[in-house]
């Protein structure tokens, strides 16, 4: 690897300084302009900084730590349980300014596990989900808003290729830091929707009307 | 148990619609064929509406669902059953059937052409799935055409639909194969009509296959109805039109009887060991 002479990077010999000594081509100030131009970078920083601590934090759902459940009366005997093992979507926050934060989830119906095949695939079929048809569900939020120490979100839902406008009470939890020092948000929300306003209304008796959704989002702060 | 709760309502409304609307029919000028097709036709038809409005309620327009596009399409074959015999061209009858079949596929199916399929392939499924639905309107009008016994085309009929039912329940969607079972009743709720007219059913082709090609599409494009099962309950009267080679008529019903009640069964058990086993 060859060395290139100082003088092709601008740095010029102590000879050729002038008689200040400063050389011209490395800092072509005086002291005084030296100190606004710190001055000037020490603002910037400053005013990243407040940006950073007043603006809006965008969390990628991760989706290995995030869980979407729901639960559904069988027979009327007891809640049955199932998951989604997908999701995906932002969580956008803003501490300052609440009505500012949004909220948008994405989940793939044909990751739905309830831990039986035959019963993933009835959940799949055209008598429940319909996968084919309407393969995700999804929640995206038109307001936000603080109410004690929970916010309340609005949004429309959409299952089964009907959309509704609902609202739910979420719970945010603390900042924390992963493995590699990205910071991680997230919180939880539980929330109930009747399926027969979705057009679910299948086996109307043997299973509930009523299904409750649980989803507990982590995300990576962007 | 609970199963029969949930289908014996919706069968028995399709099957009552049916047989009102073919006694009447009955009622009205005796030994006009054309009359009789026609009440055939409107009876499966008015049948299977009211057994799937009775499962899934009314039905907005156009529907989120796509299945519940078979009630409206039942109206349209309603239409074109009425219409065809003004046709004099047979090719311009098999032309205009396509076309509303093939049509009448493409709303079944926006869901695979929104998510899956590219243009092309899309209109190639459609096109092809329309011509089997005229393939499968003629050899059941051939089949009615040539029974050799009054009840023998909506039995047999019944019996292809019923099996369906079978095949889509074994296949993940209980409300498929519900619809189907709707079907199957709705043709057997004709059963007075061909007792009086045996070629009667003939009217009706075009009803029944639009709504077996439909099921049978939703099947496999929407659950797991395996290919084998779709293909051997579309052809099973294309396969009882052997028969009609065997001249002997109470011979010619048991040949057909069994060319249909084999591939109706094939396709129940090709259905059963495809789906996903119960205890894994």
């Amino acid at each position: 690897m060859s060395v290139e002479p100082a003088e092709a990077y601008g740095f010029s010999r102590m000879a050729d300084l002038g008689p200040n000594r400063y050389p011209q081509r490395v800092f072509n100030s005086t002291p005084t302009h030296l100190m606004k131009r710190a001055a000037l970078i020490l603002l910037a920083f400053a005013c990243s900084a407040a940006f950073n601590i007043c603006g809006a934090d965008t969390f990628k759902i991760d989706p290995v730590h995030t869980s979407v459940l729901f639960s559904i009366k069988h027979l009327g005997v007891t809640n049955f349980y199932a998951f989604f093992k997908e999701v995906s979507g932002t969580v956008t926050f803003d501490k300052e300014n609440p009505e500012k934060s949004s909220v948008e989830l994405t989940v793939p119906v044909e990751s739905v596990d309830s831990r039986n095949p035959k019963r993933d695939q009835h959940l799949k079929s055209p008598d429940f989900f319909n996968a084919k048809q309407f393969p995700t569900l999804s929640f995206k939020s038109t307001k936000v808003e603080l109410s004690g120490d929970t916010y309340k979100v609005s949004g429309d839902f959409t299952l089964h290729g009907v959309t509704k406008p609902i609202t739910i009470d979420f719970n945010k939890g603390p900042e924390g830091k992963g493995m590699e020092g990205e910071i991680r948000g997230g919180g939880e929300t539980r929330f109930s929707v009747k399926r027969s306003d979705y057009g679910m209304t299948f086996m109307q008796g043997a299973l509930g009307d009523e299904v409750n959704i649980i989803v507990s989002v982590e995300g990576v702060k962007q | 148990m609970y199963l029969l709760h949930q289908f014996l309502p919706a069968v028995g409304v399709a099957v009552v619609c049916a047989a009102i609307l073919s006694a009447v029919a009955l009622c009205g000028k005796s030994g006009s064929k054309p009359l009789a097709q026609s009440a055939c036709a409107l009876g499966v038809a008015s049948g299977y509406f009211a057994g799937h409005v009775f499962i899934t309620g009314w039905i907005p327009l156009p529907p989120t669902d796509t299945t519940n596009w078979l009630p409206y399409f039942v109206i349209v074959a309603v239409v074109i059953s009425a219409i065809a015999p003004l046709l004099s061209s047979r090719t311009v009858r098999g032309a205009v059937l396509g076309l509303i079949c093939a049509g009448a596929m493409r709303f079944l199916l926006a869901p695979k052409f929104r998510y899956e399929w590219s243009v092309e392939q899309g209109w190639l499924w459609v096109a092809c799935l329309g011509g089997g639905i005229v393939l499968l309107t003629l050899s059941v009008r051939a089949m009615a055409r040539h029974s050799s016994m009054a009840l023998e085309s909506p039995l047999l009929l019944s019996l292809i639909a019923a099996g369906t039912a079978g095949a889509l329940m074994l296949s993940g969607s209980l409300l498929l194969g519900q619809f189907a079972a709707v079907l199957s009743a709705a043709v057997l709720g004709t059963l007075v009509l061909a007792s009086r007219d045996r070629t009667a059913f003939e009217g009706a082709a075009t009803v029944f296959s639009l709504l077996e090609g439909a099921l049978l599409a939703c099947g496999y494009f929407f659950a797991e109805l395996p290919a084998l099962s779709v293909l051997l309950l579309a052809t099973a009267p294309a396969v009882a039109l052997i028969a009609n080679r065997v001249s002997a008529p109470s011979r010619s019903v048991a040949a057909r009887a069994c060319l249909v009640l084999a591939p109706t069964v094939c396709a129940v058990l090709a259905a059963f060991f495809t789906s996903p086993n119960h205890s894994a």
